[in-house]
């Protein structure tokens, strides 16, 4: 219970992160995908594809943004995560700073065509920058996470 | 192994169901617009707590600086305060009388009275509710009577619209975003003219105005009151700049607003004024 609740606390830390970062516009990380991105890869079996459903529901309300392209989006990101989380778990930060990278730029890259075909023109092509804002921010986040997930004990 | 692949297999059948459901609230929420039911309630149980607690160390933080600015500051600012005070007794007297003279002229002219009786001060909680617009959020809400399109405006002129309610907070669009205009018209002549944002947070333009036109520098631009969006005669700004456009066809011009709503800690919406029913964003 314990455990559901500090990876509860730790989004919620995340949103408030998102919405304090909003001054700085395209360049505010995406501060929540990182965090979930953190927990799949510490603990995929209570952390999954419905978790980043409901994150990115939620996340479409604090943004503004059309309602379910976020939902969307952490559903894709984690499913590819989730996939990729028995390699990405075993190299050094730093690489997957440039695995984050990778993975948001097919996230932005899928925002921008939904973003077009249906005309909503609520983003446009400096989004890109939050890739790299992210990835410098991960391994901030990773070993912020690393030391409240050993501290209470989380794990499978 | 076959544990593995059978998980697997569940996952991607749980990873399709929410890729089916997402596309359809999207489609739902983008096309119809029939879900604003889904986005208020997930605002008022999860995200306005956020909100309120992500503005916390702001709202703690000017509290500090106001507690430490001192006696003889407060003591400078409060005789400043009574002599505007004064100053704005004195006006007001010389207004009501205006006013009563005005409603008489109107109902011999028969033009509807446009003086507004009923207004709300509300606090702005976040000065960018957005990461990609300027919005901001306030700290009233649909339980306070706040409807879509009310116009929001500060002391001295037009800040923006309400475009989003939710029980306890609203968002209001700045009439700064470039992606918002505004019908106005000059004082002066009388002119309509468009009036939008731009990418600079304290500058309007002007984009497509005739090229005959007559604006000058120093002109005041107020809402017209067309399209039935803003009430008329709310002064937007001052023109500070007229020029032609690349093609000498359409004339442009820069318009400073009479304010800044990412400096203003509380703004006001006006009641008198109900915008027409069903109209599109």
């Amino acid at each position: 219970m314990s455990k559901f609740f500090t990876i509860l606390l730790s989004l919620i830390f995340s949103l408030i992160l998102t919405i304090s970062t909003f001054p700085l516009g395209s360049f505010s990380p995406d501060w929540t995908q990182l965090f979930l991105i953190y927990w799949i890869l510490a603990i995929p079996s209570s952390i999954g594809l419905l978790t980043s459903w409901i994150v990115g529901l939620v996340l479409d309300v604090v943004l503004g943004s059309t309602l379910g392209i976020n939902a969307l989006m952490y559903t894709v990101i984690s499913y590819l995560v989730l996939k990729i989380h028995h390699i990405a778990r075993y190299i050094t930060v730093f690489q997957q700073s440039i695995v984050i990278i990778a993975i948001l730029i097919i996230k932005f890259t899928l925002v921008l065509w939904i973003d077009s075909i249906l005309n909503i023109n609520n983003y446009n092509i400096s989004l890109y920058w939050s890739c790299l804002t992210s990835a410098l921010c991960w391994p901030l986040v990773f070993y912020f996470l690393r030391i409240i997930r050993r501290k209470y004990n989380i794990s499978e | 192994m076959n544990r593995f692949s059978q998980k697997s297999t569940n996952q991607f059948y749980v990873f399709i169901i929410l890729i089916l459901l997402s596309i359809t609230i999207l489609v739902l929420d983008h096309r119809y617009k029939k879900i604003t039911q889904i986005r208020s309630t997930i605002n008022d149980l999860v995200v306005y707590p956020i909100e309120r607690l992500s503005s916390l160390p702001k709202l703690i933080l000017e509290e500090a600086i106001r507690e430490s600015s001192d006696i003889e500051n407060l003591e400078e600012k409060l005789s400043l305060l009574r002599k505007e005070n004064l100053d704005l007794k004195i006006k007001l007297q010389e207004l009501e009388s205006l006013k009563g003279e005005n409603i008489r002229l109107r109902k011999i002219t028969k033009e509807s009275s446009i003086l507004s009786n009923r207004q709300t001060i509300v606090k702005v909680i976040n000065t960018s509710a957005s990461p990609t617009k300027r919005v901001i959020l306030i700290d009233k809400g649909k339980n306070h009577g706040i409807f879509l399109g009310q116009n929001v405006i500060g002391t001295n002129g037009l800040v923006g619209q309400i475009i989003e309610t939710n029980s306890l907070s609203s968002k209001v669009i700045l009439i700064t975003e470039p992606t918002h205009d505004i019908p106005g018209q000059i004082n002066r002549t009388g002119q309509k003219v468009i009036v939008s944002g731009s990418g600079d947070k304290e500058k309007l333009i002007i984009n497509y105005a005739n090229i005959n036109s007559d604006i000058v520098v120093g002109d005041v631009i107020s809402t017209s009151g067309i399209a039935n969006r803003f009430k008329p005669k709310i002064p937007i700004g001052t023109v500070i700049k007229v020029g032609d456009n690349l093609d000498a066809e359409f004339k442009e011009a820069e318009i400073q607003p009479f304010e800044y709503p990412e400096k203003m800690p509380e703004l006001i919406l006006i009641w008198d004024y109900m915008p027409k029913e069903n109209v599109d964003e």
